[in-house]
């Protein structure tokens, strides 16, 4: 995984090395429980049309606790997202102004997506938070659950955000894999 | 409300925000200016996200990296040597039809092209030179989001909704696909005699092809039965995503025994990050989609439309119009999030079939891919050859112009498109 996520922010000194320490940590805890994630959703998926073909049966909470690990594996990889970089942009304007300018440009904008996040953040935990005494449709788990990947996500974009602020390390550029 | 949620979203994005967290703030200031409860914000970006379907896009990313871990370029590669032989622009057919082989695993232009440049164009540029190779292999690329499994299509099903299957989606590129490989093969073929560039390769054997096959149909197993159990009505194409990536690992673990177990993190890793940049516009834009409906956009859009023409050719030529604009603009994940829910109901207003519009969408931005100033594929073999944006659009554009020709034919001529489709039942 060190492959991927590149060791910058734990070899990071200065004033600033515990928050980097902190969001390294985070990172690695969110990369390794997006790799269970993934495992779990590709076991069930396949298992089910193993069970419907071979067995006759099924799971019947194969469908929800899928899409819930689905929910936790998107919301936790935005910030590895934001971390890489990755997240698409247009650098059609931005590429072609100073290097100061582009440097204040993306302080100011990922401190509006930061505090956006914030607000996503809140109001996801304030939604679990009433929601919490609902069970899914399959299992007796509080359906929050889905939210509370929005909160944790939100928050942990957030932080990513908040330390490009702190740094002026541009990160945003364009590459996505999925075309 | 509608203009002041576009206005901040293409403000903030020029400014270099990624375009997300743009829409997020449009869908923002959209909330405030209705007055709208902020509780809709998380949940409708988790209900947009909280679906079944959109569990292809990791599942076929994670297959997709699988298979290249397990080492099946070096076949595929071998393969298309083989039933090429030895003919005057040989090295480019070779890297046409190992496109076409890629293609069949992975849906994604930019890991082909990353995929195919790494391990072509050092034997292409000896022959060819530099600009021509890297052209040759961005052209092979984009035939990824053509050919099914199709990341693109996916996302288009996905966001044109019950209207339009991922099955069906496959299945309308597939003739198109196969022509475009015809029509770049020849583009090759008359180039490499015009600038008479030398014979390369061996001469054609049935003995050679047969060992090369017995080596890869373990390659070409995949799509037929995951693309041929989703449109069999076997499993749906989620089923099949997952156990296409139980395939990959079957065959890089027990076949090729190139993969090992460490592999793995790191390529779950990469498929949920980049489902994760996609699934950020999702949850966003459906936040955005829905205030711009509540505020009757896209009634306003299609009325505007329907008075300009009420021809469906006239608004296919039109969309295509557009989507050349935004091709060049904004890249194409993010305009299938934003575009798409605003054009397929008018598309379906028009009477136009969804899968033929559907199809003409994708190929338009797949289009957009190789024009610039943004073109992702470009960017890639620009970063992997060196090459300057300058010089490799010099020598792709006679692929893009067959590109765009073969775009209008299928726009003209809808059997091309939906005649397998039709066939399979979609």
């Amino acid at each position: 995984m060190s492959h991927l996520l590149p060791q910058s922010l734990a070899r990071h000194q200065g004033p600033l090395r515990p928050a980097a320490l902190t969001l390294a940590a985070l990172d690695a805890a969110a990369g390794w429980t997006i790799v269970v994630l993934l495992s779990t959703m590709v076991a069930l998926v396949s298992i089910q049309v193993l069970l419907r073909y071979v067995f006759k049966s099924s799971m019947g909470f194969a469908d929800e606790i899928s899409r819930l690990t689905f929910v936790w594996s998107i919301f936790l990889a935005i910030p590895l997202g934001i971390r890489l970089g990755v997240h698409i942009g247009m650098e059609l304007v931005t590429s072609r102004l100073p290097a100061a300018v582009q440097n204040v440009l993306v302080r100011l904008t990922s401190a509006i997506a930061a505090a956006m996040m914030v607000l996503v953040a809140w109001q996801s935990a304030v939604v679990a938070f009433d929601q919490w005494d609902e069970a899914m449709a399959s299992t007796s788990a509080s359906a929050a659950w889905f939210l509370v990947a929005v909160a944790i996500g939100s928050t942990h974009s957030a932080l990513h955000l908040a330390w490009i602020v702190l740094t002026g390390k541009p990160t945003f550029t364009q590459s996505v894999a999925t075309e | 409300m509608s203009l002041l949620i576009i206005f901040i979203f293409f403000g903030v994005a020029l400014l270099g925000m990624p375009l997300a967290f743009s829409l997020g703030l449009g869908a923002v200031a959209g909330l405030i200016h209705s007055d709208v409860d902020f509780n809709l914000l998380p949940t409708r970006m988790m209900n947009a996200v909280n679906a079944f379907p959109l569990m292809t896009i990791p599942f076929f990313i994670l297959a997709g990296e699988l298979m290249m871990k397990a080492g099946i370029m070096e076949r595929l590669i071998d393969l298309a040597n083989s039933v090429v032989g030895r003919v005057r622009g040989g090295l480019g057919h070779v890297t046409m039809l190992a496109g076409l082989g890629l293609s069949t695993v992975s849906g994604a232009a930019v890991a082909d092209a990353s995929a195919l440049g790494s391990t072509l164009v050092p034997s292409l540029r000896k022959v060819y030179g530099l600009g021509f190779s890297a052209a040759i292999v961005a052209a092979a690329a984009n035939l990824g989001p053509i050919i099914p499994p199709s990341g693109a299509m996916i996302v288009y099903a996905f966001m044109a909704g019950p209207t339009v299957s991922v099955g069906g989606m496959f299945m309308a590129g597939v003739i198109p696909g196969l022509i475009l490989v015809a029509m770049m093969m020849g583009l090759v073929s008359y180039i490499a005699i015009k600038r008479n560039y030398p014979l390369t390769g061996e001469a054609f054997s049935w003995r050679r092809v047969g060992h090369e096959l017995k080596r890869s149909w373990v390659i070409f197993l995949m799509p037929v039965v995951v693309i041929g159990g989703i449109v069999g009505g076997a499993f749906t194409a989620t089923e099949g995503s997952a156990i296409a990536v139980v395939y990959a690992m079957a065959i890089g673990f027990f076949v090729t025994r190139t993969l090992k177990l460490a592999d793995l993190p790191e390529a779950m890793i990469r498929a949920a990050i980049t489902s994760g940049v996609v699934g950020a516009m999702i949850a966003f834009a459906s936040v955005v989609t829905y205030m711009l409906t509540v505020d009757q956009l896209p009634a306003q859009l299609t009325a505007l439309l329907r008075g300009m023409t009420q021809d469906p050719l006239v608004f296919m030529l039109l969309v295509a119009a557009a989507l050349f604009v935004v091709g060049c603009f904004l890249e194409s994940n993010a305009a299938y999030i934003m575009l798409v829910p605003l054009l397929h109901p008018i598309a379906l207003l028009y009477g136009i079939d969804p899968l033929h519009f559907g199809f003409l969408f994708v190929f338009n931005l797949v289009i957009g891919m190789l024009t610039p100033p943004v073109g992702v594929v470009l960017f890639v073999l620009c970063g992997l050859t060196g090459i300057k944006l300058g010089a490799l659009v010099k020598e792709i554009w006679p692929f893009i112009a067959a590109m765009y020709g073969l775009l209008f034919v299928c726009m003209f001529f809808p059997k091309i498109v939906l005649w397998l489709p039709r066939l399979l039942g979609y």
